[in-house]
């Protein structure tokens, strides 16, 4: 191996035992090699001390920094609670009308049968108005369970990219 | 070593899954101990990945919502940092598309504030502090200048110090392209200090 390569190779040996580690025999070479050639000696000590640098160097974090997000979060959460409690009553509220609404087919038919048969109308009208009226509130329920779901998701929505 | 890092990790297992449980709950006094806890690395982390004192520590606040709101999606079995780490990346990027943010100085120039971990050249002679912030000054202007994607690998393996794995989880890549960023970024460091070198 010439020189050229030798320190290369060393390079490589550098990085790739600060990455993923090196091999016992990789190592005794590399070793044996920083020994040799001042060169990769001095790149070794010179990435060694960025590396301690970079895991050394201080920052300042701002004054309350901690207790403000503390703060935030706490105040949030009660938020969150508190839309939970209320989403529970919407669902409770929804199951509740909807058994009853469902109890009370068999009876709101009839009314409707006789209604259609009192006023004279065809069947498919009144058949069409107990459709309406049993569709339309569970509907337009639904669609703004759905929306209000949209929105909240969308809030929370992470973009998945990388920086450039 | 690999026995003692699965018995770690078996150790460990117990308490990531209370912390999983607790996330659910949204429980406060665990959230408020997980601030406390993180909040000298997760600032530095944004500080570094941002470049701004004022963006870190919104996004700092902001990633602390969105633990509590997406708390759930914490798995429980792997190690806390890397979800977190995760969080506070997603959330660099989302900033950075809204906003430019610049000025890398101040990450390694602190200002009003309190320092957590003593200064590597506290204890040292004049002329090794001297060397020590001269070459703190340089691995700033460097940082400041390789590109974000192997900046954030660099500061997530070597400041972090998270495993290869971890940071495939952060940055949501394969482990071969965390390596060869790794690489890369070594390499590309190792050309600015050269340059910066006085
Ligand atoms: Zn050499």
């Amino acid at each position: 191996m010439n020189d050229g390569n030798a320190h290369e190779r060393a390079q490589r040996l550098m990085d790739r035992d600060r990455v993923e580690g090196i091999a016992l025999e990789e190592r005794r070479w590399l070793d044996a090699h920083l020994a040799a050639c001042e060169t990769c000696a001095a790149w070794a000590e010179a990435g060694e001390a960025a590396l301690r640098m970079l895991r050394s160097v201080s920052v300042a974090v701002p004054p309350g920094l901690a207790t403000s997000a503390t703060l935030l979060v706490r105040e949030r959460g009660a938020q969150l609670r508190k839309q939970r409690a209320q989403n529970l009553a919407l669902a409770a509220a929804c199951a509740l009308s909807w058994v009853a609404g469902v109890a009370s087919a068999p009876l709101v038919w009839r009314l409707f049968a006789w209604l259609g048969s009192a006023l004279d109308l065809p069947g498919m009208v009144w058949q069409l108005a107990f459709v309406f009226w049993w569709f339309v509130p569970a509907a337009a329920a639904t669609l703004v369970i759905i929306v209000a779901r949209t929105r909240s998701r969308t809030d929370l929505n992470m973009s998945d990219s990388d920086f450039v | 070593m690999e026995g003692v890092f699965s018995l770690n990790a078996l150790a460990m297992e117990p308490e990531t899954r209370a912390l999983a449980r607790g996330l659910r709950r949204r429980e406060p006094d665990l959230l408020e101990a997980l601030i406390l806890r993180y909040e000298y690395r997760l600032y530095r982390y944004l500080l570094y990945l941002t470049g701004s004192a004022e963006a870190a520590s919104d996004l700092f606040q902001e990633t602390w919502l969105r633990v509590l709101t997406r708390g759930h999606q914490y798995d429980g079995v792997s190690r806390f940092e890397p979800w977190l780490f995760s969080i506070a990346r997603h959330l660099v990027i989302d900033a950075s598309r809204r906003r430019r943010l610049v000025s890398f100085e101040e990450a390694f120039e602190p200002a009003e504030g309190r320092e957590r971990e003593p200064r590597a050249a506290d204890a040292a002679s004049p002329l090794a502090e001297y060397e020590s912030r001269e070459l703190a000054n340089r691995l700033g202007e460097v940082l400041a200048r390789l590109p974000g994607v192997y900046r954030e690998v660099l500061l997530l393996r070597f400041q972090e110090e998270l495993t290869l794995e971890e940071i495939a989880v952060v940055i949501r890549a394969p482990l071969s392209t965390v390596k060869s960023r790794l690489y890369r970024g070594l390499s590309a460091a190792r050309e600015l200090m050269e340059d910066k070198r006085p």
